[in-house]
């Protein structure tokens, strides 16, 4: 038994193994945008926007640009979101 | 009528409406351990969003989060951020563990885990570190639900009280409708808490500061720093590595990551999941509740910055009825996280420690028995650390957090990573846990990192060199895990 990761498959199809890593590469981006040193940009106060401090509203809007990500991918894997 | 005995009436009857939607679940069902701990598998996407949901609803988000809001300003962001993101792992671990669940008849994680690495040993460590976090996560619950009805009844009842009365009744539809249970009135408890957190996290801020942004721009001008992630709200390490910890560990909490075998279907586990950060928003009203006590209620008046939403309610002046309403749906908040950790924890300890270490052959009945002592046992243990300990709500949960993470590399390796062993596995894990326990009690953590990373990092070191230097297990049991685990089964 040799000693490695085994993340894919040996016959997973090079499309998917793609569409794994990209989505992976988003779900990276969401998170770094909402810790150190992503969030960075946004620790500030100003502008408010909807009321909310840009500190808070920085976070919100991730989760809304998570949340259109998880429904893409979730069309692209079952092709019809019911 | 005095206005506390009013309030007590509103709540009573709530919780009899929760109590009688509990007990009706369980009734014409199947009385088997299958039935009790994943609800023979069938459960619906609407049922499946508010049992997961119900992990978010919970006193430490009710609770703790606007409790964080009004004493520790940006710092609460992070319940926003982990939130969203909590079920995002799912995506791999709800998955697999529920395709390898149809095919091998798992009902806990342990079960799963401590098949691939063919130790009883490791079963039983897991479930005693998990009963320890659900300890803990529960007697966080049993505090809230005292806060509220102390608060709400103007101090008629008393915290001790108030924490028996709420646990009776989650002990109570627990031990008669399983898991089933659980999920039904989460549903009813989280659409009450839905509708309450978005008309108090909208009316607070405009009755006492005239609307959303006005109360952030007094808050700004009060304090700048309150809004800002940082010192002295909360050091960026401290903030990133409390998100990163929750992250991990949010689906290794054994009760969240044993809901994959509750699920009618895969498709259904990823719906539920897709539809996960809708929760995430829901948190943004109720951490409005918390920053709209600043400058309305002096923090040394109150016994716990946890305790902020009572009594902002309690300060709007509201009739005794409504005051009961909200009451009573702060309460929903609590019990529906306490039932699904109780039933949890309770069936942690049967199919985990009891079956794997004190007695393999308990029938099915006596397997159900088994769980409802155990409900009863780990209540009382929580009931008493909830009444008698002294931490704030967010901190008992960020620390059972650093426990469970350490179940990561031992999730990670069953599905990725064919040579680890078991003794590896167990080293790895009694190690993260001594290491996190350490610098979570005895002295703080270095760099103000969360001592659940440090636990992680030194628990997949120890993992990795103990797996390499033991012999491997068989090749073809290992890659049943790997390789089926990536084959849908429906």
């Amino acid at each position: 038994m040799d000693n490695k990761l085994k993340l894919f498959s040996e016959e997973e199809k090079d499309q998917n193994k793609k569409r794994t890593i990209f989505w992976f590469i988003f779900f990276l981006i969401t998170f770094i945008a909402q810790v150190w040193p992503g969030y960075l940009i946004a620790n500030r106060v100003y502008p408010l926007v909807l009321g909310m401090p840009f500190s808070m509203f920085w976070i919100a809007l991730w989760i809304i640009i998570l949340f259109i990500g998880l429904l893409i991918k979730f069309n692209q894997e079952h092709k019809e979101f019911k | 009528m005095s206005a506390s005995v009013t309030v007590l009436l509103v709540v009573a009857f709530y919780l009899v409406i929760v109590l009688f939607t509990g007990i009706r679940a369980g009734v014409k069902r199947d009385k088997g351990i299958q039935e009790y701990v994943a609800a023979s598998g069938n459960l619906n996407l609407f049922v499946m969003y508010f049992l997961m949901g119900g992990a978010i609803f919970s006193a430490f988000a009710f609770l703790g989060g606007p409790g964080w809001a009004f004493s520790r300003g940006a710092a609460s962001f992070y319940i926003m951020a982990y939130c969203a993101f909590g079920l995002i792992p799912w995506l791999v671990w709800g998955t697999k563990a529920y395709r390898m669940a149809r095919r091998y008849n798992y009902v806990t994680q342990a079960e799963l885990v401590s098949d691939r690495f063919e130790s009883k040993g490791l079963s039983a460590l897991m479930a005693v570190v998990s009963i320890l976090a659900f300890i803990q996560y529960i007697a966080l619950q049993l505090k809230g639900m005292a806060y509220v009805l102390n608060v709400t009844t103007d101090g008629l009842i008393p915290f001790w009280l108030g924490a028996l009365i709420a646990y009776a009744i989650v002990a109570i539809y627990v031990l008669t409708s399983g898991v089933r249970g659980v999920a039904w009135t989460n549903v009813l408890q989280g659409l009450f808490m839905l509708i309450m957190a978005w008309i108090l996290g909208l009316w607070l801020p405009f009755k006492f500061h005239g609307g959303i942004g006005p109360m952030f721009q007094k808050i700004a001008e009060m304090k700048p720093t309150h809004l800002l992630i940082g010192a002295p709200q909360m050091s960026w390490t401290a903030f990133s590595t409390a998100v990163l910890v929750s992250v991990l560990g949010f689906t290794m909490w054994p009760h969240l990551f044993m809901k994959a075998y509750t699920t009618e279907s895969e498709k259904t586990l990823k719906r539920t999941i897709t539809l996960y950060p809708t929760f995430a928003i829901f948190i943004v009203p109720v951490l409005f509740i918390g920053f709209s006590g600043i400058g309305v209620v002096d923090p040394s008046s109150l016994g716990a910055a946890d305790q902020i939403l009572p009594t902002m309610v309690t300060k709007l002046g509201l009739s005794p009825f409504w005051l009961g309403v909200i009451a009573a749906g702060t309460l929903a908040a609590a019990m529906s996280s306490s039932d699904t950790i109780t039933h949890g924890a309770a069936s942690v300890y049967t199919m985990d420690f009891h079956k794997k270490v004190i007695n393999s052959d308990i029938g099915d009945k006596e397997a159900v028995k088994v769980t409802r002592i155990a409900v009863v046992v780990f209540t009382a243990i929580a009931y008493y650390i909830a009444v008698f300990g002294g931490q704030s709500l967010v901190a008992l949960l960020l620390g059972a957090y650093g426990s469970i993470v350490q179940f990561f590399p031992l999730v990670f390796a069953t599905f990725f990573w064919p040579r680890a062993t078991k003794q590896g596995a167990i080293w790895g894990l009694l190690a993260g846990v001594i290491v996190n326990t350490y610098f979570s009690v005895f002295t703080s953590s270095p760099l103000g990192v969360h001592a659940g990373i440090w636990g992680l990092i030194v628990n997949t070191i120890v993992m990795v060199v103990v797996s390499l230097a033991t012999e491997p297990h068989d090749e073809e049991h290992v890659n049943k895990f790997v390789e089926q685990s990536r084959v849908p089964v429906d």
